[in-house]
């Protein structure tokens, strides 16, 4: 699954992901300042350098949603990964 | 400027517990202050070296590298902290009762808070990476309120030095006789929250897709997010969501600690009364 991180905003603020199945997110950061993406509901914690990426590996996952953010811009780095 | 000495003060919350902490662990040894300070230091230059070289990093650290990074320091420190107290469990009545100059004994002793301070300066290196990226990220932004918020973050910075005087003014608060047997409590459960952090960034990397489902949750209880929910989670290795990983590598690391000091300690003594008997009849 890939996700943006652009003008700290992410890109999509919604991702869907299918249960019960290991994911991974590769996070792409076309800022030119880090961001730390952060979710205590998917237990994840990583700094993503200005113009650089990274991938996080998710659980699997029960149905629901699970916020995350991006830690230095929380007033407008906010998303969901949604678990159907 | 609030928000950013929130987020500074969140981040410098935890390398100021450890500071405290290992003060008060290493309270009476020689020269202390100095290498408790060179691992400030050192964990600063490198948390500055780690930010400014990112980018370069980054091609290495593409995918799941900076995982494997973060799981690295973090059992460098538990084996550390597991070696202070294991020194601690043969030399810490002579640590109770001021340390002469004995020697090896000093040496040793010296070694030990060695150790102790590269603790500190990995978990220096640690949050101090996250707020240079940050600070830095925000006074590349420039303006007025690019100043503003790095008045924030020195303010969340000198919220982190109150942290560590708080944890070290209360733990000297304890009597002398009792101040290492409790701080050696705080330095085992220190270690076992380290490693269970660890475990947390390995299956983050993908390395260790085992035992990874939580397995029970205290969100309601206590967040870990909280500013006393991080206080707690550097202070006992408390999660909101553990897995069964993350148990296991906790409970391992108490066992091994205490199970380890305490050999240690028997073997010592042992070996203390075989030369006073030999000493006395010999």
């Amino acid at each position: 699954m890939e996700l943006r991180i652009e003008n700290h905003r992410f890109t999509p603020a919604e991702i869907v992901v299918p249960a019960h199945q290991p994911v991974v997110i590769h996070i792409k950061n076309l800022d030119a300042t880090a961001e730390e993406f952060d979710s205590s509901a998917l237990k994840v914690e990583k700094v993503i350098a200005g113009h650089g990426e990274g991938s996080v590996h998710l659980r699997p996952l029960a149905p629901g949603r699970y916020p995350f953010k991006g830690e230095y811009h929380e007033a407008t780095a906010q998303g969901v990964v949604v678990v159907k | 400027m609030l928000g950013a000495a929130v987020i500074t003060f969140r981040e410098v919350i935890e390398a100021g517990l450890i500071v405290g902490i290992v003060l008060a662990a290493s309270h009476g040894v020689a020269g202390r202050g100095r290498v408790v300070s060179a691992g400030i230091a050192l964990g600063v230059l490198g948390a500055a070296l780690l930010a400014a070289f990112a980018d370069r990093l980054n091609a290495a650290f593409v995918g799941s590298g900076q995982e494997l990074f973060q799981a690295a320091i973090l059992l460098a420190a538990v084996v550390m902290l597991a070696w202070h107290n294991i020194w601690m469990a043969s030399h810490g009545r002579a640590m109770a009762r001021e340390v002469r100059a004995l020697g090896a004994e000093v040496s040793e002793g010296r070694r030990s808070v060695r150790m102790l301070g590269m603790v500190v300066g990995i978990a220096v290196l640690r949050e101090g990476s996250e707020v240079v990226l940050f600070l830095y990220g925000v006074a590349a932004a420039g303006g007025a309120s690019g100043l503003g918020i790095l008045g924030g973050g020195a303010i969340g910075l000198a919220g982190g030095v109150l942290v560590a005087v708080l944890m070290y003014r209360g733990l000297l608060a304890i009597p002398a006789g009792r101040l290492f047997a409790v701080t050696g409590w705080l330095i085992t459960l220190l270690a076992a929250g380290m490693a269970s952090q660890a475990v947390v960034f390995l299956q983050q990397g993908g390395y260790a897709a085992i035992l990874a489902e939580p397995l029970w949750d205290t969100r309601w209880l206590l967040a870990e997010d909280s500013i006393l929910g991080r206080l707690f989670h550097t202070l006992v290795g408390y999660t909101d969501q553990p897995d069964g990983l993350q148990l296991v590598a906790y409970g391992a690391t108490v066992l091994a600690i205490t199970a380890l000091a305490r050999m240690v300690r028997v073997s010592h003594q042992r070996a203390q009364t075989a030369f006073a008997t030999k000493t006395r009849f010999g």
